[in-house]
């Protein structure tokens, strides 16, 4: 289905439509608190998208050098081409080792391949430890919100799922005993894991050494737990130098919930004393995106999901209405990006507002890569023919004065003498809004009149 | 001032749905420049400055209009445009829609009202009076596209031309919103195609600006105020719809 | 071509702009009150921050802290705290999942974010500092840093296998946005800046 479609479905439910809007208003607010509580924040922010962009014109000769790093701290350094490699090597890992049951912390690349499915089919369990995550793996529902995976229901809602999945007593609903209740599941997957997976934020070229930021901790549980590690990565997830994790690190919590940091930001530099750290570096078009002139600054993402927290549309509109394993702004030129026709309406789930640009940490220019899509789309015939045709229509009578003023006057005196059937003709804007008064003549014929005088 | 602006050639642009739907705001302008001793001159053609059609992805529909804007405005010193959105389309999105031999440096000095009056022609008070509780609808493309005034996104301070001057009429009191900055909802295809998400942003605003105890919403871009004043009607909500040019010219000023 | 060769030769098949690397060196913010700082930001994550003059007052100060947390098994890793205690001096005594109060060295701490430095070289077992019910930090007043770019100067990341800033106890907001301490981790988190 079309955004549009899922979207007016969402909104259709009025007041959960506006809380969800307040829930994450609420976030955005919150963001704005710690970013304004740094004097030098935009100075951070093109220091970071300065980075980025250096990681991006020298990213081979930056993954060569992490992997060597990585290497001489004991890592194992595994490369995938795509998704289906990603999850072959994983399964490789874990097979070879007979490992039955994993605990994971959160990963949008996991997502992305589909890592989770991939093993639960071949018989082991994928535990999901962070919270919001663990609500939605139970659920069987993706993430609707790269950070706040669980943002789109309400705590009764998970009051009743953990009643039916960790038989909770019935009608809890308040927050901190339902957490407590996860936390004693998920402390008993912890202590029985084999094995943990995790995502990356930051890869140091450098050192050689991965940066996960948690805020429940759960990562580090994973990992200190079990003796096998595998790191999940992106090879956008690079930074040249450990330095840098300081502009990276100020700004990714603020951004993301409005926190001065993460809980826990841990750098691990190979595998723990008698434990296995393996690193998986994937493509999974990538090297694709990289390619792509106008939308290349999209790889610099930190996942911070400041964006989605800001866009008027997603707020409005819920994570599962994009249809994307990345919602929201970012998401709507990352889908593209994968799958045009898919996700062709994404680009146009926009007002063009700008908000997001301006909330990124790293500047991506979000709402013009939204403007370009929208270009490339009808370029490549993938827009609506609907939309093709009025823009042609448009621009020819935009083009031709004459026409302009005579098409100008006939839809006066069709909006005069039958306003129900304009009405009807301009449905999608009379469902809700009332058509304005139509002066009886332009500011081009009222001038004209009076030079005439 | 107007000895410094005796020599300087000066169009107003008045786009497509300003002229059809909203011509007193082009008069409003056309009056506030004279009174500020503008003397504009009216170019005609082209109507429209290209932005509906490239917004929705047809650049090469876009493109002769903005051919035509280029040509028809190349011999002036400025270009002004009682609509932000139709200036950021301009400034922001000609490079790159037409070759750089097009002409492109009418471009930087295409500018929305208020920046004109505050930056070129230097004024800093209207003057004259309006005693009403007024709610300032930031348009995006003035705000983020323009840069006129600080985005709350942002932590740094901008020069504010259209706050500033409402705020500078005796009387007129603005009011604060919770949401300084959000969206109304209009992006123009967008009111239509994504008529659910677009009809609640919209009241969104709108219910902002009634919590604040505003009389009158302004805005420097008609086409959200258009989409904004429907909504109210719909519903009958007694908060008129006005361009800031309007408000300028209502108040009569003293210049 | 293996995907390594595959992905580094598509990375370089494409001419991206070069740009530098920028210089990091800035004008940071700083405070002439950093322990003022560093203890409000503690706070408002959630942990809480107390001043003692030695080691002599740390001792007191921790033993304060069992008592507030009725915590019997507390495992210590500085020297000179557990023995007043009597607890389990550098773990191994206590199941790491069975320890009520871990106390353990930071080695810097920031006050921007109230962030403590801890890693591999200051705790034997690295569950210790996750799977506690509580935990404590003890950091050297002079070792306290006003932001993030002064700590990773300092720190030599590479250094230890394992090593993480940690601020506050750990804490999820997953359910409706309300803010709940202890999700995984710790339950609270005190630091002890020492001097």
């Amino acid at each position: 289905m079309s955004h549009p479609e899922l979207a007016n479905r969402f909104v259709e439910d009025g007041e959960r439509a506006q809380w969800h809007d307040r829930s994450l208003w609420y976030v955005r607010a919150k963001r704005d608190r710690a970013a304004h509580a740094i004097p030098e924040w935009e100075r951070l922010r093109e220091l970071a998208a300065a980075i980025k962009a250096n990681v991006r014109a020298n990213l081979a000769d930056y993954l060569e050098r992490f992997e060597a790093e990585a290497r001489k701290h004991g890592a194992v350094v595994h490369w995938a081409e795509d998704a289906a490699a990603h999850n072959q090597i994983v399964w490789e890992i874990l097979r070879s080792r007979s490992v039955t049951r994993v605990v994971k912390s959160k990963s949008m690349l996991t997502e992305e391949c589909g890592l989770n499915p991939f093993l639960e089919q071949r018989g082991l369990e994928v535990v999901d430890t962070d919270l919001g995550e663990r609500i939605v793996q139970l659920r069987d529902e993706p993430p609707s919100h790269i950070v706040l995976p669980a943002i789109h229901l309400r705590k009764e809602e998970v009051g009743e799922l953990f009643e039916r999945e960790l038989g909770t007593e019935p009608g809890l609903s308040d927050p901190a005993r339902l957490t407590e209740a996860a936390r004693e599941h998920l402390r008993e997957k912890f202590l029985a894991a084999q094995a943990g997976i995790t995502g990356v934020n930051f890869a140091v070229a450098e050192t050689g050494g991965i940066v996960v930021c948690t805020n429940e901790g759960n990562a580090d549980l994973g990992t200190a737990l079990p003796p096998l590690h595998i790191a999940c990565m992106g090879i956008e997830k690079i930074v040249p130098r450990a330095a840098d994790l300081a502009v990276f690190t100020r700004l990714l919590a603020r951004s993301a919930t409005g926190q001065p940091i993460t809980a826990y930001t841990s750098h691990m530099h190979g595998p723990r004393a008698g434990g296995e750290l393996h690193i998986v570096i994937v493509d999974n078009g990538r090297t694709g995106m990289m390619a792509r002139e106008s939308y290349r600054q999209s790889l610099g993402c930190i996942r911070c999901g400041a964006c989605l927290n800001t866009c008027p549309v997603y707020r409005r509109s819920g994570g599962y209405s994009y249809e994307a394993v990345i919602p929201g702004p970012i998401g709507s030129t990352l889908g593209p990006g994968r799958d045009p026709a898919r996700h062709a309406s994404l680009p146009y789930a926009c007002t063009l507002c700008g908000s997001c640009a301006d909330v990124c940490p790293v500047k991506i220019d979000l709402d013009r890569q939204l403007f370009h899509w929208r270009s490339d789309l009808v370029t490549s015939g993938l827009s609506s023919p609907r939309k093709r045709r009025a823009s042609r229509l448009a621009s020819l009578i935009m083009r031709h004065p004459r026409l302009y003023r005579a098409v100008a006057k006939l839809a006066r005196v069709v909006a005069a003498r039958a306003p129900g059937a304009t009405s009807a003709v301009l449905s999608g804007w009379t469902v809700s809004r009332d058509l304005p008064e139509i002066p009886q003549r332009s500011f081009r014929e009222q001038l004209e009149d009076l030079g005439d005088e | 001032m107007s000895d410094r602006l005796a020599n300087v050639r000066v169009a107003l642009f008045v786009p497509c749905y300003v002229d059809q739907l909203a011509p007193q705001v082009a008069f409003a302008s056309l009056r506030v420049l004279a009174r500020f001793g503008v003397k504009a001159s009216f170019v005609s053609d082209p109507a429209c400055c290209g932005q509906p059609m490239a917004n929705v992805g047809s650049a090469d529909e876009a493109r002769p209009l903005a051919l035509s804007f280029l040509r028809s405005f190349a011999g002036f010193d400025y270009v002004v445009c009682p609509s932000g959105s139709c200036v950021s389309m301009v400034r922001n999105h000609y490079r790159g829609l037409v070759p750089d031999a097009a002409g492109l440096e009418i471009c930087g000095r295409t500018m929305e009202l208020c920046e004109f009056l505050s930056d070129v022609v230097g004024v800093d008070r209207i003057g004259g009076r309006f005693p009403h509780r007024v709610g300032l609808h930031k348009s995006c493309h003035g705000l983020r596209g323009l840069r006129l005034g600080s985005a709350s996104e942002l932590v740094e301070t901008r020069p504010d031309p259209v706050g500033e001057l409402l705020a500078s009429i005796e009387g007129l009191q603005l009011v604060s919103l919770e949401r300084a900055d959000e969206c109304c909802g209009f992006g123009g295809a967008f009111a239509v195609e994504e008529s659910g998400v677009s009809t609640m942003m919209g009241r969104d605003r709108v219910d902002d600006h009634v919590r604040a105890g505003a009389e009158v919403i302004a805005s420097i871009d008609m086409s959200c105020l258009l989409h904004l004043q429907g909504l109210m009607r719909r519903r009958s909500v007694g908060v008129r719809a006005m361009h800031v040019a309007e408000i300028f010219d209502a108040c009569g000023g003293d210049a | 071509m293996s995907d390594r060769a595959g992905i580094l030769a598509r990375l370089r098949a494409v001419a991206v702009e070069a740009t530098p690397l920028p210089e990091l060196a800035g004008d940071w913010t700083t405070s002439t009150d950093p322990a003022a700082w560093f203890g409000d930001v503690l706070a408002s994550v959630g942990g809480d921050c107390r001043a003692v003059a030695d080691h002599r007052a740390l001792a007191a100060g921790v033993e304060q802290l069992c008592r507030k947390l009725a915590a019997t098994r507390v495992v210590s890793e500085v020297d000179g705290v557990a023995g007043a205690l009597g607890a389990g001096e550098g773990g191994g005594s206590v199941a790491p999942s069975e320890v009520q109060l871990a106390i353990v060295r930071g080695e810097w701490a920031v006050a921007e974010n109230a962030a403590v430095w801890v890693s591999d070289a200051m705790v034997t077992e690295r569950a210790t500092l996750f799977l506690s019910e509580h935990v404590a930090l003890v950091v050297d007043r002079e070792r306290l840093l006003s932001n993030m770019h002064e700590a990773y100067e300092r720190i030599d990341v590479a250094a230890c296998r394992f090593g993480a800033f940690i601020s506050g106890p750990s804490k999820t907001a997953d359910i409706e946005q309300a803010l709940v301490i202890g999700a995984h981790g710790p339950r609270s988190l005190t630091v002890f800046l020492v001097g």
